[in-house]
């Protein structure tokens, strides 16, 4: 009898601990989610001590411990609080909710904690990160993680990304990436980084002038500007394999944006008469029907809603550039821009709440928010200094964008309220015109 | 012996006279090349928008054969025409593609060159300063190049001798943060085909 409870207990502890994933949630089900965007918000601090090594290479604790905190700032929901503050040696301080001394850390002002253990035996690690309440001395969330060090970001990635789903009902970015135009002296090639700023890939090489590139909605694509001799084309990116296929339409283009429910690209091109218009492109190339035309005038920089319904655009019909919204199905067009002579740049948000855009006050573009509704603005962003081009990150928390504010053109983060700003981009040339992905699944 | 000193001197004879063929093939016979990437006479100093991904050929005699140019002098005062075609913009207002009054009688000379040699294509590149927004400065910079367009085509240029394009805000001329520089970078530039 004995020994088959051995067993069977040996079995089950065997289950538990290969099964790989432990979920632990403590929220009740009428949950009330944090929002960011809220005037009364305040960051939430929460204290990350170090990792506790428990087997294999201690080397890799500082690592493990700067990425969580870059994570948690990042987010713009956590105040990540000085490790100074407590003192306990995060060798012996316990990780799981019997062994820790909430109290301490209540003491130093936090009201979360993150807990991280790991071991690593040649190429592989085991981490193990645990989220806890400190004023409900109760873990909210745990994970284990098994796999590769060389994957080990991307562990911490996802174990914030489900904090963040938890405490506000939506999942982070962790698995986005940030495309933008790189101008070295004459070249200008499209790169793509990760969200937080690292690995800067070059995907276009053998590019000489590209500009405006724009995500497919599944993030298999990127449309852009190709520059071909003496004329412009639209050219489709296959991420993939690299490969990129141009067509040419009739004119010169000036902007290109995917539609995020179907396969169709609106493009800005000039017609006959030399004004730039709107129509819609498949993915073959072929020009399906005209979106936004008619008038001696400038029409470019489509976006469209999250629905694919309207399309936020500039025109400069009134003399200066503005912005308007134009619905497909009833082919209505309404100003929505009122102040300032000089707005440009829409992007829709992921929610349809809002059009970020860049307006010109003070003799300098800054990032504005604009209600598609009520035409009421926010200005985002000020200073002597120029912002353009915003685009939203599918969560809608945070809005990157051009910005010389550190003396040359750069790709900037702020969260939606305009604060918060970070540089992305830290590599030589001028980064300009950002587009940011979808989720990649 | 003798033999050999025969074979020597044939040898190096005929490495002579390889020397002089290769040395008579290398350059063709035209005289100092102009390409656009060069300030001349006509250019008031401003030195032009140069690589602009459009490429010229060299201009050999066939071609200039093939625009009625079959003398000295006719060479010369087609290059002289051609340099200033090439290098004299035309430059617009702040935020606008409206052809000003002293663009008109530059456009009227390249009209007449577009005219002298009917056999010639051209591209026309609209540009912008820097204040404006990169994607809205690309739409501006076609409305420029139109305009351009459009009034050659009204002085009776034929409409498909000339391709246009827009390269924005991205290939400015002048680097100074000032009027100076800006009004330089408002421009529509003229790149002949070869």
């Amino acid at each position: 009898m004995k020994e088959w409870f051995r067993r069977f207990a040996a079995l089950v502890l065997m289950v538990v601990a290969f099964a790989g994933i432990l979920v632990f949630q403590a929220y009740g089900a009428d949950r009330v989610y944090l929002d960011i965007t809220d005037p009364s918000f305040r960051k939430l601090p929460i204290a990350v001590p170090g990792f506790r090594v428990d087997g294999g290479s201690p080397g890799l604790g500082d690592d493990l411990l700067s990425t969580t905190k870059k994570d948690l700032q990042i987010s713009g929901i956590f105040q990540v609080l000085d490790s100074r503050a407590f003192f306990a040696d995060p060798q012996k301080l316990g990780v799981t909710a019997a062994e820790i001394d909430f109290g301490q850390f209540k003491q130093g002002g936090a009201e979360y904690l993150i807990r991280g253990s790991y071991s690593t035996d040649g190429q592989n690690i085991h981490l193990e990160l645990r989220f806890f309440d400190v004023v409900g001395r109760k873990m909210l969330l745990g994970k284990a993680y098994d796999g590769k060090i060389q994957d080990r970001k991307l562990m911490i990635h996802r174990f914030v990304d489900e904090i963040l789903k938890l405490i506000t009902g939506e999942g982070g970015v962790f698995s986005t990436k940030i495309a933008f135009v790189n101008k070295e002296g004459k070249t200008s090639r499209i790169y793509m980084v990760d969200f937080d700023g690292s690995n800067p890939t070059l995907l276009t090489p053998r590019e000489e002038l590209a500009m405006s590139p724009t995500w497919s909605p599944d993030g298999r694509f990127i449309a852009y500007i190709g520059y071909r001799g003496d004329r412009t084309a639209l050219s489709i990116l296959d991420v993939g394999s690299r490969t990129v296929r141009d067509f040419f339409l009739g004119g010169v283009i000036s902007s290109v944006r995917f539609n995020p429910q179907r396969d169709l690209i609106a493009v800005s091109v000039s017609n006959p008469d030399g004004n730039p218009e709107i129509v819609g492109v498949d993915l073959q190339g072929n020009i399906t029907g005209k979106l936004i035309a008619g008038g001696w005038n400038i029409k470019t920089s489509p976006s469209w809603s999250p629905d694919g319904r309207k399309i936020a655009y500039v025109s400069n019909e009134t003399g200066g550039p503005q912005i308007y919204i134009y619905d497909v199905s009833t082919g209505s067009r309404r100003r929505i821009t009122f102040s300032g002579d000089y707005n440009t740049s829409p992007s829709w948000s992921p929610k349809g709440d809002w059009i970020a855009y860049s307006g010109l006050v003070g003799g300098h573009h800054h990032i504005f928010i604009v209600n598609p509704e009520t035409s009421s603005t926010m200005q985002l962003t000020n200073g002597n200094y120029n912002d353009e081009a915003p685009t939203w990150s599918p969560d809608g928390r945070m809005i990157a964008f051009q910005s010389n504010r550190s003396g040359r053109n750069a790709i900037w983060v702020m969260l939606r309220n305009g604060t918060d700003a970070r540089l992305l981009t830290e590599m030589p040339g001028d980064q300009i015109l950002p587009s940011w992905s979808p989720r990649f699944q | 012996m003798r033999e050999g000193k025969r074979l020597v001197a044939v040898i190096i004879g005929m490495l002579f006279v390889c020397g002089l063929m290769i040395s008579c093939s290398k350059k063709p016979v035209q005289g100092p090349l102009m390409g656009p990437g060069l300030a001349g006479p006509g250019a008031g100093g401003i030195p032009p928008g140069t690589e602009t991904g459009i490429g010229s050929a060299p201009l050999t005699d066939e071609k200039l054969r093939a625009l009625g140019i079959t003398t000295e002098e006719q060479k010369r005062e087609f290059l002289r025409q051609k340099e200033e075609f090439e290098n004299e913009d035309i430059h617009f207002d702040f935020d606008s593609a409206v052809i000003r009054e002293d663009a008109k009688p530059i456009l009227l000379k390249k009209a007449e060159f577009l005219k002298k040699y009917p056999s010639l294509t051209i591209t026309i590149e609209g540009h912008c300063d820097e204040r404006g927004t990169s994607e809205y400065n690309l739409a501006l910079g076609e409305r420029r190049a139109h305009s351009a367009w459009q009034y050659l085509v009204n002085l009776g240029i034929a409409p498909n001798r000339m391709q246009m394009i827009s390269y924005g805000k991205e290939r400015p001329i002048a680097f100074g943060h000032d009027e100076a520089s800006w009004a330089k970078n408002r421009r529509a530039h003229f790149v002949i085909h070869f």
